[in-house]
């Protein structure tokens, strides 16, 4: 799941360092921003047939793959 | 040298046809007639403009309710000003009874709410005659009441979602655009209803949440402060009344939502109709005229107590602009130094762009991207 999600991280951010981040770093600290996270999700959820709660959207859960995957596993 | 004989020079008569219209001073229509009288006229910009700047109701009414001005019209338009000007207060019509549907089950649920921008300046500062343009209707409520109010909504059958322009019906959000709304957590997500009438089949409504908006850099006024003052207007049909903020407090909203408009990054976003449009001054303005004695002494309080300044000044300096008033001197703010220039605004991002030009460039402007400063 890790690197399915950095595929889509990478396509959205254009940015091949994506696959050496860690699961703990920061990505809004590379890239990610309030208009392409939205791109994120659309993708995640498309990815994975998911659709998240409003409360699961909010930025702060988006900020590293780790809560990524908590997100997605708590879906599927 | 007559006013803005400046103006007619450099942006043409027809957009000082734009600006007297939209102030309508005492004998602004005269000077309207000398223009055409004294100039060649091209009606086809007079009308591109006016659609662009949402104030072409005004100009059909303008020339509607004077003969001699109407006589000026070449043939080919003189039926439609008629037509645009009807369908305008046809769909106010419908806006204000719809507001007093809701308001009446707001009321019943105990939502404390206050109706803001065109549903209550319609009859407050343009008369009650329908040439304001309204798109939508616009209220204020208090976070903590979110979901009540979208319980109401659901109640008399209004669903998220925008209109869709090539089927004159309602259409779901997109997951995109919906998940854009949860991120605005100022506002609830647009929602809408379809209705019977032959020509306006949809009404949209919103529901703001704060005076300011998401990274907006100033403080916020709480609801809950202003909601105390809230004052009730008639609103122009039978004597039926709606609860609105109270005269300061809405100026200030209507400002703060121009300012929004001019500084949260709809300059550089290619859809022009979100960035500032000579309606929003035009509300500034005549809200000022009508109800400056008040405003004189109450709004220097209250801009200083939630400090303010910086957008309600650089605002209203820009409205002295456009239509030669003087609000800033009025308001004995003019020692009142700016932290942004007045010629400035910020990408989406926040970055501060410089723009070549002033306020009344920005406006007259069809391409906005020429007016970046290199």
């Amino acid at each position: 799941m890790v690197e399915e999600i950095k595929e889509i991280l990478k396509s959205i951010l254009d940015n091949e360092n994506i696959s050496q981040i860690t699961e703990e770093d920061n990505l809004y600290n590379i890239g990610l921003d309030s208009l392409n996270v939205i791109k994120l999700i659309i993708s995640i959820e498309k990815k994975y047939n998911i659709t998240f709660d409003d409360e699961d959207i909010e930025l702060k859960n988006w900020k590293n793959i780790n809560r990524i995957k908590g997100l997605i596993n708590k879906k599927i | 040298m007559d006013e803005f004989e400046n103006e007619i020079k450099k942006y043409g008569p027809e957009w000082v046809i734009l600006l007297l219209t939209s102030r309508n001073n005492d004998n602004d229509t005269d000077k309207i007639l000398n223009i055409i009288n004294n100039n060649k006229i091209d009606w086809g910009e007079i009308i591109e403009q006016a659609i662009g700047h949402k104030i072409l109701p005004m100009i059909c009414y303008t020339f509607i309710k004077n003969k001699e001005l109407y006589e000026t019209l070449p043939p080919w338009i003189n039926q439609y000003v008629r037509w645009i000007y009807d369908m305008n207060v046809h769909k106010i019509s419908i806006l204000k009874n719809k507001a007093i549907e809701l308001t009446k089950q707001l009321e019943n649920h105990e939502i404390e709410y206050a109706a803001t921008k065109g549903i209550v300046l319609e009859n407050q500062i343009y008369d009650n005659k329908g040439y304001r343009y309204m798109s939508d209707m616009d209220f204020m409520v208090k976070p903590e009441d979110k979901s009540k109010v979208i319980n109401v909504l659901k109640e008399l059958n209004y669903k998220m979602g925008r209109i869709d322009w090539t089927e004159n019906k309602l259409r779901e959000l997109t997951r995109e655009e919906y998940i854009k709304r949860v991120f605005e957590t100022n506002k609830i997500p647009e929602y809408g209803i379809e209705i019977e009438d032959p020509i306006f089949k949809v009404i949209n409504i919103g529901f703001i949440m704060t005076f300011t908006w998401k990274q907006c850099e100033y403080n916020d006024i709480p609801i809950e402060n202003a909601f105390i003052y809230n004052i009730s207007r008639k609103i122009g049909i039978d004597n039926l009344e709606i609860k609105c903020l109270n005269d300061v407090y809405h100026y200030i909203y209507i400002i703060l939502h121009l300012y929004k408009h001019a500084w949260a990054g709809y300059f550089s976003s290619q859809k022009k109709r979100s960035d500032v449009n000579l309606s929003r001054f035009t509300d500034v303005y005549r809200f000022w005229k009508e109800n400056k004695n008040q405003l004189v002494t109450e709004l220097p309080k209250i801009i200083e107590k939630y400090h303010i300044e910086e957008p309600i000044i650089w605002t209203l300096k820009n409205t002295d602009k456009i239509f030669n008033s003087n609000i800033i001197k009025d308001l004995k703010f003019d020692e009142f130094k700016l932290t942004y220039d007045l010629n400035s605004t910020k990408d989406r991002k926040g970055n501060l762009i410089k723009l070549k030009g002033d306020i009344v460039e920005r406006l007259y402007s069809k391409n906005r991207a020429e007016l970046f400063e290199e």
